[in-house]
């Protein structure tokens, strides 16, 4: 790392540096099959079951679970599910994912051209771009 | 300096907070942005941004860390880099030509105010202030030119340089102590720095427990307008350093005023919000200090000896019980000062010390048919500036680069946790990706079988 003590600029991207060593810690990607057979077998996302573990791990952090002495529900809790259905909402509803995959995909291909079939191998020539939801 | 910078700079304490309350074992200062103060400050203060990091990575103890390290560990590797930068500074301009046949023959004269700015030189080294001023194990040019004052109109020899007094011009007269004459400029500069000494520990400790506390100034019986003067001088060095005008305003002034007058009782006042409490060193105290931390190369003797210093300042105050309360507010503030004063002194050797002032009236000589070009203290930092600036920024670049190592030490232990944490937190995630997708696959499977 190259600092010069002289700027206050250079000492202060120094520690900018070192302040974010975090990011250089990353994880493998996963093999495209896996995710393509894996993937459609997941439930989807429910604000109610994330709620219920977030509550059920309240004790964790030494805070009360379930009804008030007044047996009343806890509004701490309906604000938690509130707070987790508005996110929910806001992930299915508002949320737009989008792909780039790169060129040079590897491709074969089967076709018919004027003087017959056509088979092709090779490999895609332009990065395009794709568009998912969260469910 | 743009408000980009200044959220730069904030973003460095919001990003130590976070991870300091990620890592739980560190307790933060009271979390307000408004105690580091070089967040909202528009000027490049460098000592105090990296003081505010260490003290949010570590806490105000780590100031007190931080001033035995400097006074050990820093001073033991300094002298090496001071003499690199005065060599590099002084050399570069005549110095293939052979030394000046006057220079030879008759030396340089000027005037002794010219050069003891501060009047340590009249001091008796032998004398209970002269012990905390002079390293009187060692011959350096200090302790010299006292001997050449005591035998005036004789000539002394240290190094490759002879020095003489003459007490009815109050004159020091500099001349070559050379076996050839066809030595080079640039060799004899050379030569002096290499076999001098320009960092006395002892010297530069009492000097920056005298600037705040005024025991050696107010013993030696210095005048109000003689303090005033040492006090302008440290004004204009700290003005060179943070590439400020040479110049002091009116309400510098006034500030300098009443820090002579407390100088000049010997009283250090601090500005508590419920009122000024005084702290007082006698010389018996700054002289226990320096002989127990004299020659100590550990770090953590000196700064329990400087805080325990602190502490018996107080003793006599006017206000024991608001000091009780605000015990680590006063080491706070008193061991900034004490770090921002060594950043000041360290540069007044380069600067402004005896010898400083001998080598630039030399250098200055020779290109100036053996007349010395210097004058008072503040035209002579404007009309050097550029050679000054340049050894202060070179000897200041090692002193900011050991305070960065030691914050940088602090940070990689208060994330090493947090990131190892998070290298467990992303494998564990994507264990349980793959677990996860890999289980629906099997479950297809097995519906099919």
């Amino acid at each position: 790392m190259n600092v010069d003590f002289n700027s206050l600029d250079s000492i202060i991207g120094g520690f900018g540096k070192i302040l974010q060593l975090s990011n250089t810690i990353k994880t493998p990607g996963v093999q495209p099959l896996i995710i393509l057979i894996g993937v459609p077998q997941r439930p989807g996302l429910s604000a109610i079951k994330i709620a219920s573990k977030i509550i059920s791990r309240k004790s964790e952090a030494g805070l009360p679970i379930g009804v008030l002495p007044s047996g009343n529900v806890s509004p701490d809790e309906i604000m938690e599910r509130i707070r987790i259905e508005e996110i929910i909402n806001a992930l299915q509803l508002d949320a737009k994912i989008t792909i780039g995959i790169p060129m040079g995909i590897p491709l074969q291909a089967n076709g018919i051209g004027p003087t017959g079939p056509v088979s092709v191998v090779g490999s895609t020539i332009k990065s395009v771009k794709g568009y998912g939801i969260i469910q | 300096m743009g408000d980009i910078d200044l959220n730069k700079r904030k973003q460095i304490f919001d990003d130590i907070k976070t991870y300091s309350t990620l890592g739980e074992s560190i307790k933060m200062p009271k979390s307000k942005d408004e105690l580091f103060e070089s967040i909202n400050t528009k000027k490049d203060d460098i000592t105090g941004f990296l003081l505010d990091t260490l003290k949010a990575v570590a806490g105000s103890a780590a100031l007190k860390e931080l001033t035995g390290e400097m006074l050990s560990t820093f001073l033991d590797d300094a002298e090496k880099t001071m003499k690199t930068a005065v060599k590099n500074n002084l050399t570069s301009f005549d110095s293939n030509i052979t030394l000046p046949t006057d220079f030879i023959n008759n030396g340089v004269n000027i005037d002794a105010s010219k050069i003891d700015l501060s009047g340590k030189l009249k001091i008796d080294p032998n004398s209970d202030i002269g012990d905390l001023l002079y390293d009187n194990t060692n011959l350096n040019f200090d302790k010299i030119s006292y001997d050449a004052i005591m035998g005036e109109g004789t000539e002394v020899s240290f190094n490759n340089l002879k020095i003489k007094y003459d007490s009815i011009t109050n004159s020091f007269t500099y001349k070559p102590n050379i076996s050839s004459p066809n030595i080079n400029i640039g060799e004899w500069i050379n030569d002096y720095v290499d076999n001098t000494e320009f960092i006395n520990k002892k010297e530069l400790t009492s000097k920056i427990l005298d600037n705040l506390y005024g025991t050696i100034k107010k013993n030696e019986d210095k005048s109000v307008e003689t303090i005033i003067g040492d006090l302008k001088i440290n004004n204009l060095i700290d003005k060179l350093i943070n590439d400020e005008d040479i110049l002091i305003t009116d309400d510098e002034l006034k500030l300098i005023n009443i820090k002579a007058k407390e100088i000049k009782e010997g009283v250090m006042n601090f500005n508590m919000s419920c009122g000024i409490i005084q702290a007082e060193l006698p010389l018996s105290g700054l002289t226990n200090l320096i002989n127990n931390i004299s020659g100590s190369t550990d770090p953590n003797l000196i700064a329990n000896a400087i805080d325990e210093t602190i502490n018996q300042s107080f003793e006599n105050t006017n206000n024991e019980e608001t000091v009780s309360n605000n015990k680590t507010s006063i080491n706070d503030n008193f061991f900034t000062k004490l770090i921002n004063l060594f950043k000041t002194e360290f540069s007044k050797i380069v600067a402004v010390s005896p010898q400083a002032r001998m080598l630039l009236s030399v250098t200055s000589s020779f290109k100036n048919n053996n007349i010395p070009q210097l004058g008072d203290i503040e035209t002579d930092l404007k009309v050097y500036k550029n050679t000054i600036k340049c050894m202060i920024d070179e000897i200041l670049w090692a002193l900011f680069g050991f305070i960065f190592s030691i914050v940088v030490g602090y940070l990689i232990s208060l994330l090493q946790p947090i990131l190892k944490e998070i290298s467990k937190e992303k494998i564990t995630a994507y264990k349980n990706i793959i677990s996860n997708l890999i289980t629906s696959k099997i479950d297809i499977v097995k519906n099919i079988v």
